[in-house]
């Protein structure tokens, strides 16, 4: 039995690893306190910014990519190379995101946003290293309630109607993720989900009350990734709320679900040895995911409304590599979230411009504006082709990595579902063309009357720059991928 | 001592009066409330299999109460909102976004 200055001295030592969540958890105090004192509207995301910047630091400091993994606080949470790589993820997507959000008047003029923003962040960090029910449960509620309060920060009509929604329906997906996880609970007695006795009680089980609770707590997790049939919540969401909050919410907690899934997933799988065939079942929702993502948005004319639908497309695609379980997959997963942060975030930038400038949300109103910004056009022409997965832009060497490691997979196991999935996912490839050119032909094939060139100094907008950017490092990554992929590589997993 | 089945029967019961009254009713505070019971329902089974398993079940209940009430607070926060905007919450008629 251990003595309490024993458990202390554990929890004293569990800090070392926990550098950045303790920065974090500080930064969103300070974060207040500066909001309340500040008198220049700039400090608040100025600081945000800053505080962003230097948990991206700490945490790339403290990356050991061929270290082991390394029990905290009595196994609540795990340290490990692989979370480790999501957490560098998230901060890169929050720094991005944040950096968008400082054109935003709505977030940027009510900065109370920021600690909600990092708070988000903080359950995304502790949801990639959780290794226990209860740390799990815990983190994805962080990072749903402060989600719930980010979307209403335009304070309209619609927002507080999309809020109410987002509320009551991921309210109820938490609960049933809980009650499944009480069952889970009761048929292993332990809540520590990735040990080996776990893993012995979950094959002991019967396996209906089993696919119950393990379904139960599907549920949880699918209404965190946006996928099929979890996915009602977004298209409102997406619509409603703030254009830079919504390129936070492709981005951050989207991911973060993912980091967990891809280790749960390995859990209920039990290596092919369960009563439940896991990989056909994610299989068939990553396939509805495709469909239903990228038939709904074939019909969309409000932009953020279109990249809704988009985005739950790009949950099915993330759930290729889930499914596909190799290393290699793992990589290709972190390789596709990195890619998929530049697409959306230099997408929502430009969105969210055009909106602030010309007042437009619809893809109609993008019609003739080639002739007044014509770079703009190009990069939403460059960030399109990449959200389609075509060359020459990351997007496709994401594609093709992910679906390379599919066809792997099947080449191993030869699950006939790996290959709908396969099919189904290319023929979607094929569809989303037609959704995402759509606003690019806006641009450049319609005319529009009313409108007169600007002068050039406008193009220098700062968005512009910023999307710029975005574009510049998905064409290096296209020509280079070896510069991520070397980083990932180096990753060694552990499990 | 109760038998453990007996707690496993009340709270799936209670999850499924919780589940039922969130899918029927169309007001927004009642649908909490059918949210609440469902949480209710799942800290019933922690604390009964502590039982056999132990203080962490226990702990879980806790912890889920917390993360409840910080809910709810957020919940009637936006639902007030929404009164302001709609002059209801009947959930019914919160229906502007359309495509």
């Amino acid at each position: 039995m251990e003595t309490l200055t024993d458990k202390l001295s554990n929890v004293l030592r569990s800090f070392e690893y926990f550098h950045s969540e303790v920065i974090l958890a500080l930064g969103i105090l300070v974060l207040i306190l500066v909001d309340l004192v500040a008198r220049v509207k700039y400090v608040v995301p100025f600081f945000a910014a800053l505080l962003a910047a230097v948990v991206l630091y700490i945490d790339f400091q403290g990356w050991a990519p061929t270290g082991g993994s390394v029990l905290l606080f009595h196994g609540m949470v795990t340290y490990d190379p692989a979370s480790q790589a999501w957490k560098i993820i998230l901060d890169l997507g929050t720094l991005l995101a944040i950096v968008v959000s400082m054109r935003s008047p709505a977030i940027r003029e009510k900065a109370e946003s920021y600690p909600l923003i990092f708070a988000i962040l903080l359950g995304g960090h502790v949801l990639a290293m959780a290794t226990n029910l209860l740390i799990l449960y815990l983190s994805i509620e962080i990072i749903s309630i402060a989600s719930y309060a980010l979307t209403i920060f335009a304070f309209d009509k619609k927002a507080s109607e999309a809020a109410v929604k987002y509320l009551l329906f991921g309210a109820v997906a938490s609960a049933l993720m809980l009650y499944g996880m009480s069952w889970v609970y009761a048929f292993t007695g332990s809540l520590d989900f990735m040990t080996a006795e776990f893993a012995d009680a979950l094959l002991k089980a019967d396996v209906i009350p089993l696919s119950i609770a393990l379904v139960l707590v599907l549920v949880g997790f699918l209404f965190k990734i946006a996928a099929v049939p979890l996915h009602a919540w977004v298209p409102d969401v997406y619509t409603a709320a703030p254009t830079s909050v919504v390129a936070f919410f492709s981005i951050v907690p989207k991911l973060a679900g993912f980091s967990v899934l891809t280790k749960w997933f390995l859990v209920v799988n039990l290596f092919g040895l369960g009563p439940i065939p896991w990989v056909q079942v994610i299989s068939a929702i990553a396939v509805l995911t495709l469909l239903i993502g990228n038939f709904a948005a074939l019909r969309q004319n409000h932009v953020k409304r279109l990249l809704a639908y988009s985005s739950i497309a790009h949950s099915g695609f993330l759930l290729v590599p889930v499914v596909s379980l190799s290393e290699q997959a793992t990589k290709n997963l972190y390789f596709y979230a990195v890619v998929y942060i530049f697409m959306n975030l230099g997408i929502f930038a430009i969105v969210q411009y055009l909106e602030n400038r010309e007042g437009i949300t619809k893809a109609s109103e993008y019609k003739g504006l080639v002739k007044r910004y014509p770079l703009l056009t190009v990069l939403v022409v460059m960030l399109m082709i990449s959200l389609a997965g075509l060359p020459p832009t990351a997007g496709f060497t994401a594609k093709l990595l992910i679906f390379s490691s599919l066809w792997d997979a099947y080449g191993q196991v030869q699950d006939p579902w790996l290959l709908y999935l396969f099919i189904f996912g290319l023929l979607n490839t094929v569809v989303s063309l037609f959704y995402y050119l759509k606003i690019p032909f806006f641009m450049i094939f319609r005319n529009r009357e009313d409108f007169q060139p600007v002068d050039p100094q406008k193009h220098l907008a700062w968005e512009n720059y910023f999307a710029f950017t975005m574009v510049l490092a998905l064409v290096a990554l296209f020509f280079k991928p070896e510069w991520l992929m070397n980083i990932m590589n180096n990753i060694s997993f552990a499990f | 001592m109760i038998p453990i089945e007996h707690y496993y029967l009340v709270s799936a019961v209670l999850f499924a009066i919780g589940l039922a009254i969130v899918i029927t009713r169309r007001n927004a505070v009642l649908v909490l409330m059918g949210i609440e019971l469902m949480l209710n329902a799942a800290n019933i089974n922690f604390i009964a299999i502590s039982q056999h398993a132990g203080v962490p079940g226990q702990f879980f209940a806790l912890f889920v109460i917390v993360i409840a009430a910080a809910e709810v607070a957020v919940a009637l926060a936006i639902i007030i909102r929404v009164y302001r905007h709609f002059k209801t919450i009947n959930l019914d008629e919160v229906n502007e976004i359309k495509d």
